[in-house]
């Protein structure tokens, strides 16, 4: 009896993780386009990986960063595989960092999200634009990287409050199961 | 925990695999370019009409936004503007009779007018490109309309881009600000070619580099650049934009600087896409 409920709970997690993703690719690519501030947009997606990672545990973050990752190279073109790599990694790290120690604050996923976009970033910056030997490493690092941490940043802080609601609210008491 | 017993692998071994399966899909979509790409159209089906229907109400809140604080500088601008106009419909009229007198010398020469008599297809920009790292636009017509790739898209100004991937009902631009386009382009008063760039270092100001001016070409701020006959892609004759800064290389053969593009790429919400393949030299 006790794991026809959790079968259901895994569906309805499940059914809320696309949700989300879903959600969030249509936001990303087009109203969160129109909000540019210094000529960067936040990176929307990227938050949500970490939050799914951090709040499900690492198999779910895996299959998300790859979901995501999917959509996002299919958007803008060039290579699919570039992001599903940096969000694979990323997914990974966060779900392995909900064993160590998962706590409902706000600190420690907001500090993940910042070393996220710093691994997002190297990764993207590596694979196409290092091998095409643009070495101005500082510049990007000025331009792009440090704006789009903080404005990322700011709007994890509200992504946070919707996935831990969401997540929550389906699990009831049994938020503490890891 | 429990329950992961029956089926339990390890984490680590689930990233390896993952890692290695994404370095495959790289080499792959760098070696088959053109078999992945219908693949990279599902999402693009399935996202498009809802892209397009938020991008309209992301677009009318943006403008909202700008209201506000913009009303100040339009009512300045307005009034630059009813000056220059007056300046400009002097120029104008001049203009029309060389016009005419243009049009009348091409007949005899029976020389292939400019891109301006090319059939054109009008779409709306859905989506920009959702990375900070690149100038791809994604607009509302797709191989249903008749797009295909390597098709000039301009706006009424001047140049915008290429198409680079058509999927069924949207198509992708990579506009010339991106950091792999490049534009063959030509000076009026000189035959000399030399390429326009994109370029991400400077891309945040509104420009693009330009490089492989020869020193022969004096040229000086403000200088148009079009697209040039030698262009294997692009129309001839295509505005690209205005010289911004110039300087001779440390080769003392060639000149790099940035130009202007004509085009406003924060502002830009319809795109008119030349529906004839540019035949090139080569």
């Amino acid at each position: 009896m006790k794991k026809s409920t959790i079968n259901k709970e895994n569906v309805k997690k499940t059914i809320i993780t696309i949700l989300l993703v879903f959600v969030g690719y249509i936001l990303q690519t087009t109203l969160l386009q129109h909000m540019q501030v210094a000529d960067v947009s936040p990176n929307l997606m990227l938050v949500l990986v970490v939050f799914i990672a951090y709040v499900n545990n690492v198999y779910v973050g895996m299959a998300t960063g790859m979901a995501c990752g999917f959509l996002i190279d299919c958007q803008y073109g060039a290579v699919i595989g570039m992001c599903m790599l940096a969000y694979v990694i990323i997914g990974y790290f966060c779900g392995v960092l909900n064993r160590v120690y998962y706590k409902g604050d706000y600190l420690i996923p907001l500090g993940m999200v910042a070393i996220s976009e710093l691994i997002y970033s190297v990764v993207i910056y590596v694979m196409d634009f290092l091998l095409r030997g643009r070495l101005d490493i500082g510049f990007y690092i000025r331009k792009v990287v440090l704006p789009e941490m903080v404005y990322t940043l700011l709007i994890a802080v509200f992504v946070y409050g919707i996935v831990c609601k969401l997540y929550k609210s389906k699990e009831d008491k049994g938020g503490n199961v890891l | 925990m429990r329950r992961m017993n029956k089926l339990y692998i390890e984490p680590k071994h689930v990233l390896a695999a993952c890692v290695v399966l994404c370095f495959i899909l790289i080499a792959i979509s760098f070696k088959f370019e053109k078999q992945v790409a219908p693949v990279k159209s599902v999402p693009g089906v399935i996202f498009t009409p809802m892209q397009k229907s938020i991008s309209t109400v992301g677009k009318s809140i943006s403008n909202k936004f700008k209201v506000f604080n913009k009303l100040k500088v339009v009512t300045k601008e307005n009034q630059a503007l009813k000056e220059e106009i007056e300046e400009i419909r002097g120029e104008n009229r001049l203009l029309q009779q060389q016009h005419s007198e243009l049009e009348n010398l091409r007949e005899l020469y029976n020389m292939k007018g400019n891109y301006s008599d090319l059939p054109t297809v009008a779409a709306r920009i859905i989506s920009k490109d959702p990375t900070n790292w690149y100038g791809t636009l994604t607009m509302d017509k797709g191989s249903k309309d008749g797009i295909k790739v390597n098709m000039n898209v301009i706006a009424k100004d001047g140049l915008v881009g290429i198409v680079s991937e058509v999927g069924h009902n949207y198509s992708k631009i990579r506009t010339i600000i991106d950091d792999k386009s490049n534009v063959t382009s030509v000076f009026m008063k000189s035959t000399l070619t030399c390429n326009v760039h994109g370029d991400i270092s400077v891309m945040e100001d509104g420009l693009i580099g330009v490089e492989s001016v020869s020193k022969d070409i004096d040229v000086k701020k403000g200088d148009a650049l079009y697209t040039s006959y030698d262009s294997p892609k692009y129309h001839s004759g295509i505005l690209v934009g205005y010289i911004n800064a110039i300087k001779t290389d440390s080769n003392n053969v060639t000149q790099s600087g940035t130009v202007t593009p004509v085009v406003d790429f924060a502002k830009l919400n319809t795109v008119l896409v030349i529906t004839e393949l540019s035949e090139g030299l080569y």
